[in-house]
């Protein structure tokens, strides 16, 4: 069955065409969700809600993209509306928002660091990273997730976040170098260099 | 900006292969000679790793199983709500017809009532129509027109 067949089908509501399209596609929407919320049952939730979502507004997908592209944009939209619901809820690590090159470090709150060793725990890796990505600009951090999460060739990205491939450059550049200057900062300040 | 600064500026490419053959090499040899370098640079591949092990992380199977649930759940809820949606028309429309009737029926029989009740009662029969232009009611008129 061509995409464009199974589409026409789960448009008339039938339920078999509508579970091959999850089963094809969850993985895609899944990977994304966790590159925003880098937890399990957060990205399983939001997946959830974005096929909800399918089977509720198939009707205004027009078919002129790939369905791929479509379900990655209400993903990175619901992920990013799923953050600013549950923003402040598990603020363990805060980020300095004067965005000041000094002071823009992770002031982590794990108690059980222990800063006399160098090496980060892989707990440690993982909270610096998520708050490094979390503190991107909403189109550096959706064009990097949809790079190194899913990835997407700059093509891709332009389509799904609908600019010039150019810009798409521009951001995943300024993305990794952000990236860079947050987590090296982070490593000098937990480790005294 | 001394060599530990260029080669920090540039880890993360490094990490993702993303220079050229000349400074990739440049960036090894350093890192194999700089301690410092090379502990910031073990940290950063640690951390950006975690998003390899993150992409890995196993969808729970019975995930399309929910979703599909959830779809029914939302088709059963819509349906519920289109059948409450229909009666409560319907009942909206017969309380409006009936309002109306009764309005109707109310008006007829009050209106019934006391016509027949004025009638029975009134003193007043009028047995003479008088008009404007009557000429028997010109006679003033005339009078006053045959003075002239
Ligand atoms: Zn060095």
């Amino acid at each position: 069955m061509t995409e464009k067949e199974l589409l026409i089908k789960v448009k008339q509501k039938n339920q078999k065409a509508f579970t091959l399209l999850v089963e094809q596609h969850k993985s895609l929407v899944f990977n994304t969700a966790i590159g925003f919320l880098h937890n399990k049952v957060n990205a399983e939730d939001v997946t959830q809600e974005v096929f909800i979502k399918t089977w509720t507004s198939i009707e205004s997908f027009r078919g002129e993209s790939k369905i791929s592209t479509w379900l990655y944009r209400l993903t990175v939209n619901m992920s990013i509306n799923y953050l600013k619901k549950n923003t402040n809820k598990n603020n363990i690590i805060s980020i300095d928002k004067k965005n000041n090159e000094n002071s823009a470090m992770l002031d982590i709150e794990d108690k059980n660091q222990n800063n006399s060793d160098k090496l980060l725990t892989n707990k440690e890796h993982s909270k610096a990273l998520k708050y490094a990505i979390d503190s991107l600009s909403q189109r550096q951090r959706t064009s990097f997730i949809l790079n190194k999460y899913e990835n997407l060739s700059y093509k891709d990205i332009a389509e799904v976040m609908e600019i010039s491939i150019s810009s798409v450059e521009s951001l995943l550049h300024r993305a990794k170098k952000n990236l860079q200057k947050k987590l090296l900062n982070y490593y000098k300040k937990t480790a005294s260099f | 900006m001394n060599d530990c600064t260029k080669i920090e500026n540039n880890l993360i490419f490094f990490y993702y292969k993303e220079l050229n053959k000349e400074k990739m090499e440049q960036i090894n040899v350093h890192l194999l000679n700089c301690s410092k370098c090379e502990i910031l640079y073990n940290q950063l591949a640690n951390s950006l790793s975690v998003i390899d092990i993150e992409k890995n992380t196993d969808i729970d199977l019975l995930l399309t199983n929910k979703i599909i649930e959830q779809v029914l759940l939302v088709e059963k809820n819509k349906k519920g709500k289109n059948n409450s949606v229909v009666f409560k028309k319907l009942i909206q429309t017969t309380l409006t017809v009936a309002a109306i009737s009764v309005g109707i029926f109310f008006g007829v029989f009050i209106g019934g009532f006391y016509e027949s009740a004025n009638i029975a009662n009134s003193n007043f029969e009028q047995t003479e129509v008088f008009y404007f232009n009557d000429l028997e009611q010109e006679a003033f008129l005339s009078e006053i027109i045959n003075n002239e």
